[in-house]
């Protein structure tokens, strides 16, 4: 279980985090979305406990966090296989059980043939994966997954999206996923937490009674316009501002 | 090296190498012409160098030489290389000392070797300390300098991610700190050690008899320009082994990460 509790954080005199609270249960994806800059990822990393909030609870009571970062943040001079076994090596285990466990693990992501380069001959994709890899590794019980799919096209997207959800319920894992994009988070969360910014806030709760694996398209697409339909989702992010703006009614007009 | 490639086309293993070819291949033409117009008094041709290399390598000359001044390298780099990668050290991680000791090294820095050489020759009179002291002096700060970047452009990101899985000190060392720090001591490892032969030649040459510096000055009194070539052409292809046999192999075998790199 992980229970944030009215978490404010301010950074030079300006507020960053007004209040945010929330539970994550185990073997719960919870998404947190919002756009840019809304202070997603310094709640992230106040779960973490990478900064800590000028008041408010955190309290993480899983067995073991693994974070993977926006950027893979891989070491440029090991290998794929070194790098997967890297939070492995930290906890002092032996290098022959280091090397089984990484090559499993490069094999379930696509990476058994690259388990020799080195990051800077894999593509963005590709280096994602060996971040997820890494995380885990040391067999976690909550991920923490900031915009894991950043920078991927929609094929590539789709594919890790699929990993990803087969991992986490394969191994019961409990997941924080940030995402920007609201047809995202549908898809993956069990829950999503909309978040507006500047100081940032909790604005909606959705919760789905189906699980992610048996969503289809039809299902994400309703879902997200009744999400967008409501003011308070709609506005934070800066919708209703495009709607009402002179240039886009000539553009429907013409 | 491909053996058969070898045989369906000559010249295809030196292929990485053309373009290092091509300009030494001008180099040597321009110096041939040099020669040509103004004749080998005041510059001797390629093929006089080579020959009073040769002449200096059977007396037995070439070889003393070499080994002196590679004494007076290896010593004094050395002495510079771990002196200057500690002090660097910690002058990374605790910016007091970096302060305290920035204006000694930025006066090391300035002071102008020939003038190290002057105070050397004053405190150890002749011999192999001078060329080593004043190599050293001059070689410091450009180590120092490489560590102090090296510390302080460590990626805080990785050290981040590191700090997640609770990585122990050890670790972090052979892990992070190391193969970084190597990576940015080698280009002043290079540069170090061009400047290392520069400062060699100089020191020996005003205060000992023996290296390639004594040997340099010797050819001059007797005013032997061929052998004077010589011995420069003998310095030049050293920094050369230097830098592309010893230093460039040394990096490919600690940090094979760079070998694919373009």
């Amino acid at each position: 279980m992980l229970i944030l509790d009215r978490i404010y954080y301010q950074y030079d005199l300006y507020p960053i985090l007004d209040g945010v609270s929330l539970t994550l249960a185990p073997g719960q994806i919870l998404c947190l979305t919002g756009p840019s800059g809304c202070g997603k990822t310094t709640v992230m990393r106040i779960a973490a406990g990478l900064i800590k909030p000028n008041s408010g609870v955190v309290n993480n009571r899983f067995a073991g966090t693994a974070y993977v970062f926006q950027e893979p943040r891989l070491l440029p001079w090991q290998t794929t296989q070194e790098n997967i076994a890297f939070g492995l090596k930290a906890q002092g285990i032996s290098p022959a059980k280091r090397d089984r466990y990484s090559q499993e693990l490069a094999q379930q992501l696509g990476l058994e043939k690259a388990l020799n380069h080195y990051p800077h001959q894999l593509s963005g994709g590709m280096q994602q994966r060996v971040a997820l890899g890494r995380a885990l590794a040391i067999n976690p019980d909550l991920l923490l997954l900031d915009e894991p799919f950043k920078g991927l096209d929609i094929g590539r997207r789709r594919e890790f999206q699929a990993m990803l959800l087969k991992l986490l319920s394969d191994r019961k894992l409990a997941a924080c996923i940030i995402s920007h994009d609201l047809a995202e988070a549908v898809r993956f969360g069990d829950r999503i937490l909309v978040m507006s910014p500047s100081p940032s806030r909790i604005v909606h709760q959705w919760q789905s009674p189906q699980s992610p694996a048996t969503r289809d398209e039809v299902y994400i697409y309703q879902e997200v316009s009744q999400l967008l339909a409501l003011p308070q989702v709609s506005s934070c992010f800066h919708l209703n501002n495009i709607a009402s703006h002179p240039n886009f009614m000539k553009s429907q007009s013409n | 090296m491909n053996l058969t490639l070898w045989s369906k086309k000559p010249l295809y293993h030196l292929k990485p190498i053309l373009p290092e070819l091509v300009g030494l291949a001008i180099f040597l033409i321009l110096w041939q012409l040099g020669a040509m117009q103004y004749g080998s008094i005041v510059l001797p041709s390629p093929r006089e160098t080579g020959i009073a290399i040769g002449r200096l390598a059977t007396t037995g000359q070439l070889g003393d030489a070499l080994l002196t001044t590679s004494f007076h390298l290896l010593a004094a780099f050395t002495i510079a290389v771990l002196l200057g990668i500690f002090l660097g050290i910690i002058a990374g991680i605790k910016l007091w000392f970096k302060k305290a000791i920035s204006p000694i090294i930025s006066a090391l820095q300035g002071i102008p070797p020939i003038a190290w050489i002057v105070l050397a020759l004053l405190w150890f009179g002749t011999g192999n300390a001078v060329p080593i002291f004043t190599i050293t002096v001059a070689t410091l700060p450009i180590m120092f300098i490489g560590a102090v970047e090296a510390i302080q452009t460590f990626p805080t990101p990785l050290l981040e991610m590191a700090s997640l899985f609770r990585t122990p000190q050890n670790v972090l060392l052979t892990d992070l700190y190391f193969p970084h720090l190597l990576s940015y001591i080698f280009p002043s490892l290079v540069a170090g050690l061009g400047l290392a032969w520069r400062v060699a030649v100089m020191a020996e040459l005003l205060s000992s008899e023996t290296g390639i510096g004594a040997e340099l000055n010797l050819a001059r009194i007797n005013l032997d320009t061929d052998e004077v070539m010589a011995w420069i052409a003998i310095v030049v292809v050293s920094i050369w082994i230097g830098e592309y046999l010893i230093l460039r192999p040394l990096r490919y075998l600690l940090e094979p990460w760079r070998r694919t790199e373009t």
